[in-house]
């Protein structure tokens, strides 16, 4: 009898990579990201009532406590994060998460992202532009998801290359030659590592308490979309660039379209990227315990 | 290093305190001020009177204070130090002295069973106690338990005292100054320490009160100069009988409570070329 042994193993399954396949593809994804979520909120709910509590407290204890609370609610941000990179991508292998394609304009998505950067200034010295290259108006073929969070971690990558200390960070969009987009994230930070000890040194300092997912999650959402993700060092000068290029794709392309239309369908994305972005600066050293508010235009629903 | 004045001066009040006090030193280690906040307010809630936590950023920094002799009992890990991740800092520790190495190893954030691997190879084989979160609180309590620097200082203590060897009363002694250090603040000297030494040696209370009266006579004989020194810190008036209860009491507290002056050597201290050996568990 001719019977292939079952992989019991971690070796074995590495020789049987259909065997890991299957494995991953029973995971209860779906089950998994709802519990973790869950957990997480009733954390968020039992920190923010026991801050609640204390509110009005005073003394030595109260601030002690205070303080825990705060370092909870910091915790609790980047586990979500986290485990926001771990179900996406876990989606992405279990090929659940092919891309929806839509209209997206880009100069109004950057605007958005761009909505902080008084803040990034104040708190973090970081001076951030937006150089839409005398355009008003950019609107690709996109998957919105996809797009939003490349762009949310091309950005938190420049803020931690450039803290602390300060520096510059560019947000450039631009038209491709034949259609598509280009979007270009500059930052003058620590820059890429060289190979030498100390470059590697470095940017481990900077970045220093991240995983490396979110990296990986926005390669795999290029894949998926056939974009394409380009880290280099900046042309002139310390720092870094981050090129993300949309080739053209037909508005009438056979997979599903969901059109955003209308104004307010326009200011429903503005503020939902506009959460994400205050979640993703949240994670960053420096403005964790920063508490943000919508700019006024996105404060009602 | 978070330890930004004093730098030296306080090194070596701490060593004083980490034996003669009975004090477990702990150091933290991470990259995040709030990892250390968090740990610190942790550890204080578990006992704070007996841990002592040190803070460090560097990798390199703490694993310099251990090989110079910081005795450190512990090492509360997080998964990266400014200057290296965990792993690098233990492989690091493995190529430490024997004796420069914490005997517990507490890695809340770290891969335990990788780690357990790495110490498991090597010239010197040297398997720290290895801790998680979930058990670190047990973990902890645990090493408070198993450490024992007071008995060490009290056995230094005796010895600076000139104490006789070959009196009985020295057993009772010392078995009565370590269920003394069981307690935090006052204790019943009949009931809670001399009916319990008595028990254990199948004798009256006044035998072994009077075994200790020996001890302390013999000590008020040879009246070395770090007897007095004692006498005098404890305000134990000169010519004054002591009495078994003020004597262990003025020990106890000698053993417990921190050096009113830092930088002022205790004799029950070893100085730092006479420092014991860490225990060193293999598993």
């Amino acid at each position: 009898m001719n019977e292939k042994p079952s992989p019991s193993r971690w070796d074995d399954a590495q020789a049987a990579p259909e065997a890991l396949g299957a494995l991953l593809a029973r995971f209860p994804a779906y089950a998994f990201e709802s519990e973790c979520q869950r957990s997480l909120d009733m954390i968020v709910l039992c920190q923010r009532y026991i801050s609640r509590l204390v509110e009005e407290q005073n003394g030595p204890q109260a601030d002690e406590l205070r303080q825990s609370l705060s370092d909870l609610a910091v915790a609790a941000n980047r586990l979500d994060r986290n485990l926001g990179s771990l179900t996406s991508l876990l989606r992405c292998v279990q090929q659940t998460e092919a891309p929806v394609w839509e209209p997206v304009e880009l100069c109004a998505l950057a605007r958005t992202l761009c909505a902080e950067k008084a803040l990034l200034q104040k708190d973090l010295r970081i001076r951030l532009t937006l150089d839409c290259g005398g355009l008003q108006e950019l609107t690709v073929q996109a998957d919105r998801r996809y797009l939003n969070r490349i762009c949310l971690h091309l950005l938190s990558n420049a803020v931690r290359a450039c803290t602390p200390g300060g520096g510059r960070i560019t947000l450039a969009i631009r038209a491709g030659q034949e259609g598509g987009a280009v979007l270009t994230v500059t930052d003058t930070g620590c820059g890429l590592p060289d190979g030498s000890p100390r470059s590697e040194q470095e940017n481990r300092a900077h970045f220093l308490g991240t995983t490396k997912s979110g990296l990986l999650l926005c390669q795999e959402y290029c894949r998926l979309s056939g974009w394409t993700l380009v880290l280099r060092p900046r042309a002139k000068g310390r720092g870094a660039e981050a090129v993300l290029t949309l080739p053209p794709r037909a508005a009438f392309d056979p997979s599903p379209t969901l059109r955003a239309s209308g104004e307010e369908d326009a200011r429903r994305n503005a503020r939902r990227l506009w959460f994400d972005l205050a979640f993703e600066l949240q994670c960053l050293p420096g403005l964790e315990e920063v508490r943000f508010e919508p700019p006024p235009e996105l404060r009602e629903f | 290093m978070l330890r930004p004045r004093g730098r030296t001066e306080r090194v070596w009040s701490r060593v004083n305190d980490a034996s003669s006090g009975g004090r477990l030193w702990i150091a933290i280690a991470s990259y995040d001020p709030r990892f250390f906040r968090i740990c610190q307010r942790y550890i204080a809630a578990l006992d704070s009177r007996v841990i002592q936590c040190d803070l460090y950023r560097s990798g390199e920094e703490l694993l310099a204070q251990l090989e110079q002799g910081f005795p450190y009992r512990a090492v509360l890990l997080d998964n990266a130090l400014a200057d290296m991740d965990a792993l690098t800092f233990c492989r690091r520790l493995q190529a430490l002295d024997l004796q420069c190495r914490p005997w517990l190893l507490l890695v809340p954030a770290c891969d335990v069973e990788e780690l357990d691997r790495l110490f498991q190879t090597g010239v010197q084989s040297w398997t720290p106690q290895i801790s998680s979160l979930n058990s670190l609180l047990t973990d902890l309590k645990s090493l408070l338990e198993a450490a024992s620097p007071s008995e060490n200082a009290l056995d230094r203590l005796l010895a600076s005292w000139d104490t006789p060897a070959r009196l009985v009363g020295r057993v009772y002694l010392r078995e009565a100054v370590c269920l003394t250090l069981q307690y935090r603040s006052h204790f019943a000297i009949r009931k809670d320490i001399l009916q319990e030494v008595g028990e254990r040696h199948t004798l009256t209370e006044l035998a072994i009160d009077s075994g200790i009266r020996r001890v302390i006579a013999a000590i008020e004989k040879r009246n070395t100069p770090a007897w007095q020194d004692f006498r005098q810190r404890h305000r134990l008036a000169c010519g004054q009988k002591l009495t078994t209860g003020d004597f262990l009491y003025a020990v106890w507290e000698e053993l417990t409570a921190p050096s009113p002056d830092p930088n002022r050597p205790s004799e029950g201290e070893p100085r730092p070329d006479e420092r014991e050996t860490q225990p060193v568990p293999v598993g």
